[in-house]
């Protein structure tokens, strides 16, 4: 920049509008957080992983419908009947489920359950616990975050340890503990629960991190001689600086929440039979493995798709906000 | 900053009382069972008038506290010693709510124009930040009067809604400016406004400055180090070193006739553009470097380094008063003030610790 | 450094100490009956009158915690109320299982994911950085029990039905038994558990590494003529570690949960199921026996990798 466009700024006159005259357009800057939106639509990533999401998402949301045109429910067993009747049979008698066919496109389960019906709703689970845990663990770990960098001192020391030492604690022991506690009561707002609490302190200690680097801006001195207060400091000033990390962090804590909660299925803990769930499914599918490949590829197939694509997302997120970012399936530059 | 205009006369009231101000940090040392009780001494007992409409240049180099002294006027630090009188009100010891009307009054530019800016916000909206502090304007006539703003330090107003990367860094101070003249305040802080710009964009900025006092009756306190920007724009100089002020005058008889060794080091080192003038005139220097401020010396903290040393420069402090036969204005803290015409003896050998002189044998005696 | 390790010692000393009595007050203090959980549903009320007894709950509940920090600090753990048998003995069967798998996978994620790392920094775009990035990517997205799951699928199943039997299905064959056995094992399960974990430890070694290796002296170091081999491993690498020190640091905590998972998986008679059937079981003594022991297991691990920092970084020593 020269000392020639401080002169052009200064003699620019607004043209009039003419038409098919060139109009000067008072142009709008664009602000960061269009800047990092433009570089994600054109990052082929980010759009193949926003659909495997979507679809993901309708999955979820159609779950019934799913069920509706199969005509089989999310829990409906099918133990098929003595020969003079004719019915559907998920299950041979000796207990073996029935393979991928053309009563049951995904096979079906020990109990004879439609595979295919079970894996859709499998998804609602996955996916509301994994963004709400997410969303709860941000908006907490945001809060504690800007009060233990911006207040300092006593605050900040006792809420740093605060999470350190709930970052460091075995949480699965915990959440373990904590559910038998409750009687084995609690489901959904169990994993809810025990997720935002262990993974606040990750996303405080990011935003505190970022609030002591940012508290010592000459920005933020200027807004306190103008007599801000610390309230406005925090919103007006800090925040939106503490936001693009946040945000990156959001999209790969869901994935994260998500895998907590399929190994809390797993181990028996959180949402219960019969509630269909990815991870209580894997964990029957232990003892059938061997005759019931399906039972074990089409959950597994699902759970990976969608932490897959919630973390490929993540990652273009990343450097849609900072394109420094030495990002894991760059473009050739 | 009227170069050619009478400076204000001595009588006027002044709009800012230093008195005694001191400013210590304490450094931060070892971990939790080893608390350091060693301070900084950033500002030591400053008593200094601003008088209302001038600009008081203050100078020094890195580490003579002049930035920390600005925050301590603007009340951006709490003061460990000392009073600050805004137009006769005591402000040093008031808490952030009492103080936020005083904010109104006085403003700091600050020098670095890329740091100074919040990079995530529209520059129309930095602008109007004083007005929704201050609860003073808002919407459309917030917007209005921040394009008013705009036009007066020389940006297009329609620039409002563009972020700080997309400005140089002149037109960036400039913003800075607009911010600070928001609501109209009596007194302008400037640090180190110009430091960071080119060379060939201070120019402009300091005469922005100096219309805008013109149009704006403002009163400035124009922090530098650089000596030339001080002649240029200054009613009144003052010249601090290591927390303390060793000289203050009007700029003429600062420049004419510095009485402080100090004064007159800083005052033979601005460069001369004519290469034959440079050769012939004589050069002032001391040797070693700043001291620590956390250990500062003994008496007149200029001791270890000056030529004219003596043995009661180490023991007493010097006083900063009138010396020799000069009008009201214009004091010196200094035990053997250099007279009309008296050149600084050289040093021989370097001094680098503090109190420590390896200097020629006379001094061996201190 | 001798100083430093004692005074890290002396707190997590003091920090082993408050985990046993916070255990303690949950456990002992928090309403619960472990004489109906020994002597079943159907005991009468001399029976759990004889327990409580022998168990020493009717004692004021000061005598009862200082016999249990004195039993405790003897390596008295008490008795299952599950089965009887002393703590002390299940835990010495099953520490070298947990152990086995935990010290195997620890060693090979560190080892997998540090070289992976490197590897994909030191060629980024090419096909190694492509293929690192991609399988990282893979693994890090995969639960640890899924992974089990497949490997268990194809690795053992497949194979198995094609005649290959190299990868057994379940258990576990001590070390003293037979090294070959043990080894073979305990392969799925050590790839089962640093693979996931490894792949987050590749992804944060490449790009530590991609930012050490951008500054300034490591341009100098390769100016000066040093061969590459000593500028990435000499200057790159010991600057680049300190993040990988600190996740480790952090992993060890989630390390006991992801054994847990792993041993449920292969059958693994380990601490990890122990704790998980504990828990669901509500045998206390055990509960409390393994709390602490993972707690001072953790508590180690921090003090070792407070030393690895201060090695790495002798500023950190002065703290």
């Amino acid at each position: 920049m020269s000392v020639y466009d401080e002169l052009q700024v200064e003699a620019l006159p607004a043209a009039p509008a003419e038409p098919g005259g060139f109009q000067a357009q008072a142009i709008e800057g664009k602000s960061p957080w269009r800047l990092a939106f433009e570089r994600l639509l054109h990052d082929r990533v980010a759009i193949g992983s926003s659909v495997v999401i979507v679809l993901i998402a309708a999955m979820a949301v159609f779950a019934p419908l799913v069920a509706a045109l199969t005509g089989h429910g999310p829990d409906a067993q099918y133990h098929g009947c003595p020969p003079p009747l004719r019915c559907i049979a998920g299950v041979t008698p000796e207990g073996i489920p029935v393979g991928p066919s053309g009563h049951f496109w995904l096979g079906a389960d020990e109990l004879g359950r439609d595979l295919l019906v079970r894996v859709f709703y499998g998804a609602r689970i996955s996916l509301l616990v994994g963004i709400s845990a997410a969303a709860f663990a941000v908006g907490g770990g945001v809060v504690l975050g800007m009060l233990a960098g911006y207040l300092g001192r006593v605050v900040d020391t006792f809420l740093a340890r605060l999470f350190d030492v709930v970052l460091a604690m075995p949480y699965l022991i915990f959440a373990i503990a904590l559910w038998t506690a409750l009687s084995g009561r609690g489901g959904v707002l169990l994993d809810i629960g025990v997720i935002s609490f262990f993974s606040f302190g990750a996303v405080a200690r990011i935003v505190r991190g970022q609030v002591l680097s940012i508290k010592e801006k000459e920005y933020i001195e200027a807004a306190r001689s103008l007599g801000a207060g610390t309230l406005r400091i925090m919103f007006v000033d800090i925040f939106p600086n503490v936001l693009a990390p946040v945000i990156v962090y959001f999209t790969l804590l869901v994935p994260s929440a998500i895998v907590f909660e399929a190994t809390l299925a797993f181990l028996g803990i959180g949402v219960q039979p019969p509630t269909p769930d990815w991870g209580s499914m894997l964990s029957e599918s232990i003892n059938y493995y061997q005759v019931a490949w399906w039972y074990v590829v089409f959950p597994g197939l699902a759970l990976l798709s969608t932490t897959l694509a919630f973390n490929l997302l993540g990652d273009s997120v990343r450097d849609a906000f900072d394109p420094r970012y030495n990002r894991m399936f760059a473009k050739e530059t | 900053m009227r170069v050619d205009a009478q400076p204000a006369a001595p009588s006027v009231p002044a709009l800012v009382r230093l008195e005694g101000v001191t400013k210590h940090f304490p450094v931060r040392g070892g971990g939790l069972w080893r608390r350091s009780h060693d301070v900084v001494h950033a500002v030591d007992n400053v008593t200094l008038d601003v008088r209302r409409g001038e600009t008081l240049g203050l100078v020094g180099e890195t580490g003579s506290g002049k930035s920390t002294l600005a925050r301590c006027v603007t009340r951006l630090v709490d003061l460990t010693a000392g009073n600050v009188l805004l137009d006769g009100e005591d402000i040093s010891r008031l808490g952030p709510r009492r103080l936020r009307p005083y904010r109104r009054r006085m403003q700091i530019i600050f020098q670095d124009p890329y740091g100074s800016l919040n990079p995530r916000r529209r520059v129309g909206s930095i602008i109007g930040d004083p007005f929704a502090i201050h609860k003073v304007a808002d919407g459309p006539e917030r917007k209005h009067r921040v394009q008013e703003l705009m036009e007066l330090v020389g940006l297009n107003p329609e620039h409002y809604n563009r972020f700080p990367a997309e400005f140089s860094g002149g037109q960036r101070q400039r913003i800075g400016v607009a911010r600070a003249l928001a609501l109209r305040p009596e007194l302008i802080v400037a640090d180190e406004p110009v430091s960071a710009l080119d060379v060939s964009v201070r120019a402009q900025v300091i005469n922005l400055l100096a219309e805008l006092q013109d149009e704006l009756e403002l009163t400035y306190v124009f922090i530098t180090h650089d000596l030339s920007v001080v002649r240029h724009v200054s009613d009144r100089v003052a010249v601090m070193y290591l927390g303390e002020i060793v000289e203050v005058a009007e700029r003429h008889d600062l420049y004419a006739k510095p009485r402080h060794p100090y004064s007159r080091v800083l005052q033979s080192a601005i460069p001369v553009p004519d290469p034959d003038e440079a050769d012939r005139r004589s050069r002032a220097t001391v040797g070693g470097e700043l001291p620590s401020p956390i250990s500062p010396p003994s008496g007149c903290r200029f001791h270890p380094r000056c030529p004219k040393a003596q043995p009661r420069c180490r023991q007493e402090a010097p006083a900063l008063e009138v010396k020799l036969a000069d009008p009201a204005g214009h004091k010196a803290a200094c035990h053997f003030p250099l007279a009309d015409g008296e050149e600084l003896p050289s040093m021989g050998t370097v001094p680098d610790e503090v109190g420590e002189l390896t200097v020629p044998a006379r001094r061996a005696a201190l | 450094m001798i100083r430093f390790l004692c005074r890290r010692a002396l707190l997590g000393a003091v920090v082993m100490w408050v985990v046993a009595t916070l255990v303690f007050i949950l456990y002992f203090v928090a309403p619960h009956d472990p004489a109906h959980l020994i002597a079943g549903k159907d005991a009468t009320t001399q029976t759990l009158a004889d327990i409580e007894a022998r168990l020493g709950l009717n004692r004021p509940i000061v005598d009862q915690y200082g016999s249990y920090l004195w039993r405790l600090l003897h390596g008295n753990l008490g008795y299952s109320y599950f089965n009887s048998e002393p703590v002390s003995t299940i835990v010495g069967q099953e520490l070298p299982v947990t152990a086995s798998l935990a010290v195997g996978g620890a060693v090979l994620w560190l080892i997998m994911g540090v070289a992976a790392g490197v590897l994909a920094a030191t060629k980024p775009r090419s096909l190694a950085d492509r293929a690192v990035t991609a399988f990282a990517l893979f693994f890090y997205s995969m639960p640890t029990f899924l992974l089990g799951l497949l490997f268990l699928l194809v690795l053992f199943y497949r194979l198995h039905l094609l005649g290959i039997d190299i990868f057994p299905g379940a258990g576990y064959v001590g070390l003293s038994q037979s090294i070959g056995g043990w080894a073979q094992h305990m392969v799925l399960p050590w790839f089962t558990l640093a693979l996931v974990t490894g792949a987050i430890y590749a992804r944060l070694t490449r790009g530590s590494m991609l930012d050490v290796l951008g500054e300034d002296y490591i341009r100098t170091a390769r100016a000066k003529g040093l061969s590459e081999r000593r500028v990435i491993f000499r200057h790159g690498l010991r600057a680049a570690m300190t993040p990988v020190v600190t996740e480790f640091g952090i992993d060890l905590g989630t390390l006991l949960g992801g054994v847990i998972v792993t041993e449920t998986v292969y059958g693994l008679p380990g601490l990890g199921q122990q704790i998980y059937n504990s828990i669901t079981r509500q045998d206390l003594p055990v509960i409390i026996a393994l709390v602490i022991l993972a707690s001072a297991f953790v508590v180690a691990a921090n003090i070792i990798v407070d030393a690895v920092y201060a090695l790495l970084d002798p500023r950190v020593r002065l703290t």
